[in-house]
């Protein structure tokens, strides 16, 4: 049964449920920082910011890996296949940089004041 | 041309802003135009003033009902079920286990239902396909130019002398199938058996019925409850089936032969062949079976009964049941293009029909697109084209965390959407599909997205 673009995106909406409009409402206001960082043509901290927001994606990567198994009322006892470890890995690593991404303008407007 | 700086050189964004600028605007306009696809009508809606009575507002009617409100333009949808609540089906093994609470798979049709689709919150009594019409237990008729029977199925326990539905929950009996409440009530006597071990006996009732796996899951996991619980030493565990050791208990061929051996092998379950559940002394605990030599009794601690299923009776006593046909006690359709092989303006959808296989909600996510298809075919008075495969999904759960995603079709071979999902393994991945995807597909699929 296949699944197109249009298709996998209302399966993620639905996914989301109601953490949809608070995302991007999120994601909004992200954008409307960097406009206004950008806009006020000043150098920016990228450096600075960037070696907070890693370590703090990496930690939550790190994190939601871990409890990837759990939230699924499961244990990682039940992992048993190579395609089951790459879910939780790549599981991990889609919500840090996810996370990196939305944290990365507030954290550049601190730094670059 | 000027460089893309990195961190500490800060030295000027002028590109790197430029092309970020860019980036987002992209984005924005990436992101706008996926919802304004998700909530444009079709480029050309199909205009017609026909009347189009669907009966039935589970997984199929519901998402016929949004899959016509898009495609056709004038139509007058009538959509015709008393049912405020939806059950999400496929999730009422979960909550018979004790793995989900009952809230999460109850959900309100109001929210799925379009706006332009008049709903009549009353029963069909009665099809009248000769005069194009259908009453309802109110005793109102609804006239229509094309019909979708997309009713469900029912539960027969009366067919099992004995067998109460307001009595799961009591005295060690549970019933996966029916509602949230029963399901609900289904896991505390799991939990009690768990609890005290015991004899544990697991149903598979004859002929066609929805969710197939769904009796060998929930021996599969009460199996597993046991050994979570530190108590399966004390728990006897039988499954009986009517089918003979040489006959199939799955109709996937490779599934088949996967239950055979684990439930008895590596499961421990001992497997009561041509047992066919007849009664039930709920108070004594006592289960009776027919068998080739003859009835039996088995005492149990826990039951998991399953009755015989078959269309609705005001459906079977109408002429567009299958009457003649390969499957009785089901609406005749054509299994490839779901029409009524004697009414051209009737199709049916879901558990109500006769088809081989397919009594899943991922064979309506198969079926809806096809009926809608062939339906506006039909108007146009066109040959209908669109042809249901027979395809049908069972995300196997054969543990809390495991599972295997089968997926087939008429030809009974393995149909896998994904190709990197090993269907002969369990495997955590199918179990986190279940767990946290596919109601999530389940919705998007009412909303007639998928």
């Amino acid at each position: 049964m296949a699944f197109d673009l249009i298709g996998l995106i209302a399966v993620g909406m639905e996914f989301l449920g109601w953490l949809l409009w608070p995302l991007l409402a999120l994601v909004l206001a992200d954008l409307g920082l960097v406009a206004y960082l950008l806009s006020r043509r000043r150098p920016l901290a990228v450096g600075a910011a960037v070696r907070i927001v890693v370590p703090v994606g990496i930690v939550v990567a790190i994190a939601v890996a871990a409890a990837l198994p759990a939230w699924t009322g499961s244990s990682f006892g039940q992992l048993t296949s190579l395609l089951d470890y790459l879910a939780i890995v790549g599981g991990g690593l889609g919500v840090g940089v996810v996370t990196g991404l939305l944290l990365y303008p507030p954290i550049q407007l601190l730094r670059a004041r | 041309m000027k460089k893309f700086t990195l961190p500490h050189e800060d030295t000027g964004p002028d590109f790197g802003r430029r092309r970020f600028l860019q980036g987002s605007a992209a984005a924005a306009v990436l992101a706008g135009s996926a919802g304004a696809a998700l909530h444009a009508p079709p480029a050309r809606a199909q205009s017609t003033s026909a009347r189009i009575v669907i009966v039935g507002a589970g997984a199929a009617g519901v998402s016929l009902a949004t899959r016509l409100d898009r495609a056709l333009d004038g139509a007058r949808i009538t959509i015709v079920d008393p049912r405020e609540d939806h059950y999400y089906q496929p999730g009422l093994t979960l909550v018979a286990t004790g793995a989900w609470e009952r809230d999460r798979v109850v959900d309100r049709n109001a929210r799925y239902l379009p706006r332009n689709v008049d709903w009549v919150r009353e029963a069909v009594a009665e099809y009248d396909p000769e005069s194009n019409r259908v009453r309802t237990d109110r005793g109102n008729w609804l006239e229509y130019d094309f019909l979708l029977v997309a009713t469900g199925l029912q539960l027969d326990f009366r067919a099992i002398e004995g067998l109460d539905p307001d009595r799961v929950g009591e005295n060690g009996l549970g019933c996966v199938y029916d509602t949230p409440d029963r399901a609900a009530a289904t896991a505390q006597a799991i939990a009690a058996f768990v609890d005290t071990g015991g004899r544990g006996l697991f149903i598979q009732p004859p002929g066609g019925i929805k969710c197939a796996g769904a009796p060998f899951k929930v021996a599969m996991l009460t199996e597993h409850r046991l050994r979570q619980g530190g108590s399966r030493e004390r728990a006897e565990l039988l499954f009986a089936t009517p089918h003979p050791s040489t006959g199939s208990i799955f109709s996937q061929p490779d599934m088949n032969d996967f239950l055979k051996v684990h439930l008895p092998e590596d499961r421990g379950f001992s497997m009561e062949w041509e047992h066919q559940l007849v009664a039930l002394d709920h108070s004594a605990r006592t289960a009776i079976f027919a068998t080739p030599e003859g009835e039996r009794e088995v005492e149990y601690d826990f039951i998991h009964a399953v009755p015989p299923m078959s269309a609705p009776a005001e459906l079977l006593d109408s002429e567009l049941a299958d009457h003649d046909g390969d499957f009785p006690g089901w609406m005749a359709v054509d299994r490839h293009t779901l029409r009524h092989p004697r009414y051209s303006n009737v199709f049916g959808v879901g558990d109500v029909v006769g088809t081989p296989i397919g009594k899943t909600a991922a064979s309506v996510k198969a079926q809806v697109p096809v009926a809608v298809d062939n339906l506006l075919a039909v108007m146009r008075e066109a040959e209908p084209t669109a042809a249901y495969g027979g395809y049908t999904s069972c995300p196997l759960i054969t543990e809390f965390g495991r599972g295997i995603l089968v997926e087939f079709d008429y030809s009974l071979q393995m149909t896998p959407s994904f190709d990197f999902i090993d269907p002969y393994r369990e495997q955590w991945v199918p179990w986190l599909m279940k767990d946290r995807m596919l109601h999530a597909a389940y919705k998007a699929m009412l909303r007639g997205r998928i």
